[in-house]
């Protein structure tokens, strides 16, 4: 609606828009005519100095500016605010092919996403050797199959027991002439674990033929297979 | 009429030029989003084009033209069917002549599912199939020994 400008400070009055914005930028009443619908005749006085009366301690932000240069910080972007998005198609039993890694190409149960967003697996360790490992659900195919895991308690597993212990560094120029073949143990905690998920697992794997081959096989392509043309 | 795709090469050792466009000739659609589903000709739109439905409500395929570049044709076809029957005239005449199942019983449409059925294997399934290929193998290799043997 076309409005005069006498009109638009009426509308102000009353709690309506003083002015009206046409296009971006261009407004229907300037400068001189908005300022003076709004009311600065109030505080200013002719050839004399503003008298200011008492206004919101804050500034309007649109026309001051720092004296300065003020550095601002990037903000970091290290805060997670999202857990990762787990592919619809993975669920707890799920079996997965690892793509990347140690063990590319076995195929391993999913158990649980862990809060870190990576993917909890198990081999299970007695028929493919992969044990409790944490995987990105980048490198894994999903197949079809799924392995009833309902019985499995993998509630109390997290990031932490996969957490590395950090050994005290070796003095000066010890560590060149120490032995390199460090075995790695695995610790009888984690053996523990392995052995307490496995075994609900196992019970479950062995009530369908054939899976625990299937689960002991690795996947390869062979000739004429294409990824892209095959359902997993 | 058109003869068949292979005509001129197959036509000494067929013999009999069996499969002609007419109406009524059941043809199977070889290109596009239809591929692999069965169709009735049910009129000729020109040198290129014939119309075409499923019937609709049996194989999916809605009435359209369609190239017959597109089409396979096959050898079976629906007896005295007149030229661009109403819907449900084709669907009565396709079920009392039992098409369907003259189609699903030719090694045609045996090898189509087969083809299907092998290009929806999953993971696992391609490993049963892996198992069963390599005890057949065994089964045969034990046989043949023991032809062999007693030869």
């Amino acid at each position: 609606a076309r409005y005069h400008t006498t009109q638009l400070g009426e509308m102000a009055k009353t709690g309506k828009a003083r002015n009206k914005e046409l296009a971006r930028g261009i407004n229907r009443v300037g400068r001189t005519t908005a300022s003076s619908k709004a009311g600065r005749f109030r505080f200013t006085k002719k050839g004399g100095a503003a008298v200011e009366q008492k206004q919101a301690e804050e500034v309007p932000l649109g026309r001051y500016y720092q004296a300065d240069d003020v550095a601002k910080p990037i903000p970091s972007r290290k805060s997670r605010h999202k857990p990762t998005r787990l592919r619809a198609n993975i669920t707890p039993g799920t079996v997965l092919i690892l793509l990347a890694g140690r063990f590319k190409g076995n195929r391993v149960v999913f158990l649980k996403q862990l809060s870190s967003g990576l993917l909890l697996v198990s081999g299970p360790y007695k028929i493919n050797g992969v044990p409790l490992r944490r995987v990105n659900q980048a490198y894994v195919i999903s197949t079809s199959t799924k392995v009833d895991t309902s019985k499995v308690d993998v509630s109390q597993l997290d990031d932490g027991f996969f957490a590395k212990s950090v050994e005290a560094p070796k003095a000066g120029g010890e560590e060149f002439f120490a032995d390199d073949s460090q075995k790695h143990v695995v610790s009888a905690e984690k053996k523990a674990m392995q052995k307490k998920v496995d075994k609900t697992l196992m019970a479950a794997i062995s009530k369908v033929e054939l899976l625990s081959a299937y689960l002991g096989a690795k996947f390869s392509l062979k000739k004429g297979q294409y990824p892209h043309e095959m359902k997993f | 009429k058109k003869a068949t795709a292979a005509g001129p090469l197959f036509a000494s050792a067929m013999g009999k030029q069996d499969r002609f466009v007419e109406v009524g000739r059941v043809a199977c659609i070889n290109y596009g989003p239809l591929s692999g589903k069965i169709c009735v000709i049910i009129d000729v739109v020109d040198q290129n084009r014939a119309y075409v439905d499923g019937p609709e409500a049996i194989t999916g395929v809605k009435r359209q033209s369609i190239p017959f570049r597109w089409l396979s044709l096959t050898t079976i076809k629906i007896e005295d069917l007149p030229r661009n029957s109403k819907v449900a005239r084709l669907n009565r005449m396709f079920k009392e002549q039992g098409i369907m199942d003259k189609w699903n019983a030719s090694t045609w449409a045996k090898k189509l599912a087969r083809s299907a059925k092998r290009a929806n294997l999953g993971d696992f399934d391609r490993f049963k199939v892996m198992v069963l290929r390599k005890k057949r193998a065994k089964l045969i290799g034990q046989s043949l020994s023991k032809l062999k043997k007693s030869a």
